[in-house]
């Protein structure tokens, strides 16, 4: 028998912030939740057999949101008439400099995102990040170092300054 | 702006909120779980099908292999399943190489003539249709009536298409009939009389059965003992054939076991009364 008392404690401890990683991640409200939606759906039905649902969580979090980046045979098909997107200027196009900040972050890579969502929202270690995301050490430090020197240029592009 | 750490961190916890509805999150977990359990459900029950299916196709074949393969399995105790067999598909043809197994009461378990005697008679002489109609100078009408040396032979004797007795030849008699069977004329002589036939009320048919060493047997070869008379086994053909004397004693056994044929009883003698005219 699941341990339901247990996962509502947990969704409504963490839930929070699994929800703001996932829009951090997706840079979208609606697919955030989406994204949050299904790793803890994921964490649930596992919800017996892990021993750190928080971290299975996190990874199950940004697995989903690389995954969801994947172009798929079943997935996105090109199309003459676009959407309507409520995507970016829901909340992202603001014009202080967190807004900012994080419309920055939406055009890193799905990889570098993750890693700095990790890093600095989640405030996991080097050697957490790379577990949650399956990479080395080593590919961690590069790519952070990487998407903050992109940040830095963009955001001083952006606002007519230096990096 | 050139972002630090700190910048960074706090524009990334700007904005945080309300959290997530547990309740939300457990509704669609159980649904993605009923959906699995449904498509465990129906792969299972697909899976039995092809199974089944599978097993009844495996069983049927096997089932056929097997009834094909008894048929040619034939012995003393298949006897009437053979003499159907000949009845029906032309002789010959079917059962060309029945095993000889198993002997009936009264003979030896084992040997030639038990091999012969297991042999069954069937019910009624096979119907071998005459090389091109009976004509001599067919293809193949000369070849050997019997494909393998013999080693015993089961004769059967019918008056029209009633079995009336048969017996088994070994040795030398049984070589010394099948080598006056494929000694006997290839071509017909209309001229030659046929003593040693029956008279021609009562002539009937022979069924030669040839028994190999290893216990096969050869196709029948059937006698129609008309004047001339005319041997064959569906392929080969022979005529004017005269069965030897042991041939002979058979036949007449089984005209006189026929009680249509049996003697005519007179009335026994006594004294004579009178004159049958009146006066």
């Amino acid at each position: 028998m699941r341990d339901e008392a247990g996962f509502r404690m947990f969704v409504e401890t963490n839930g929070a912030t699994l929800l703001h990683a996932a829009r951090l991640l997706t840079g979208d409200h609606h697919r955030g939740e989406d994204l949050v939606q299904g790793a803890l759906t994921k964490v649930y039905l596992k919800w017996d057999r892990i021993d750190a649902p928080l971290a299975y969580a996190r990874k199950a979090l940004v697995t989903g949101h690389i995954d969801s980046t994947r172009r798929k045979w079943w997935g996105e098909r090109p199309t003459e008439i676009l959407p309507d997107e409520p995507g970016r200027a829901d909340g992202l196009a603001a014009s202080d400099e967190r807004d900012e900040l994080r419309r920055l972050l939406g055009e890193l890579n799905p990889k570098e995102r993750a890693v700095v969502v990790l890093r600095y929202y989640c405030d996991q270690s080097e050697q957490e990040t790379a577990a949650a995301l399956g990479m080395p050490v080593g590919t961690v430090k590069s790519t952070c170092a990487r998407a903050l020197a992109r940040l830095r240029v963009e955001a001083a592009a952006s606002m007519g300054g230096q990096p | 702006m050139s972002p630090n750490e700190f910048q960074l961190r706090s524009a990334l916890r700007d904005g945080e909120g309300a959290g997530v509805n547990p309740d939300t999150v457990i509704a669609r977990a159980r649904g993605m779980e009923q959906a699995r359990h449904d498509r465990r459900v129906r792969y299972a029950s697909m899976a039995a099908a092809v199974a089944v299916v599978g097993g009844i196709g495996v069983l049927g074949s096997v089932a056929l292999s097997g009834g094909s393969g008894g048929q040619h399995s034939g012995g003393a105790n298949k006897g009437a399943a053979a003499s159907n067999a000949y009845d029906g598909a032309g002789g010959g043809q079917v059962a060309s190489r029945n095993s000889a197994a198993g002997a009936p009461p009264g003979v030896p378990a084992s040997g030639p003539v038990a091999n012969a005697a297991a042999v069954p008679c069937p019910a009624t002489p096979p119907r071998l249709a005459l090389p091109g109609g009976g004509g001599s100078g067919q293809f193949g009408a000369r070849g050997s009536l019997f494909a393998e040396p013999v080693e015993s032979v089961k004769v059967c004797f019918y008056v029209a298409t009633t079995s009336s007795a048969s017996t088994v030849l070994i040795g030398d008699t049984a070589s010394g009939l099948v080598k006056s069977l494929e000694d006997s004329a290839k071509t017909i002589n209309t001229s030659i009389k046929c003593p040693g036939l029956p008279a021609p009320t009562e002539r009937g048919t022979l069924v030669i059965i040839g028994v190999t060493k290893d216990r096969a047997q050869l196709e029948p070869v059937v006698a129609t003992l008309n004047c001339p008379s005319r041997v064959t086994n569906g392929t080969a053909l022979r005529f004017n054939w005269t069965p030897p004397s042991n041939i002979v004693q058979l036949i007449n056994d089984g005209i006189n076991s026929n009680p249509a044929n049996s003697p005519i009883s007179l009335p026994p003698p006594g004294k004579v009364t009178g004159s049958p005219v009146q006066s």
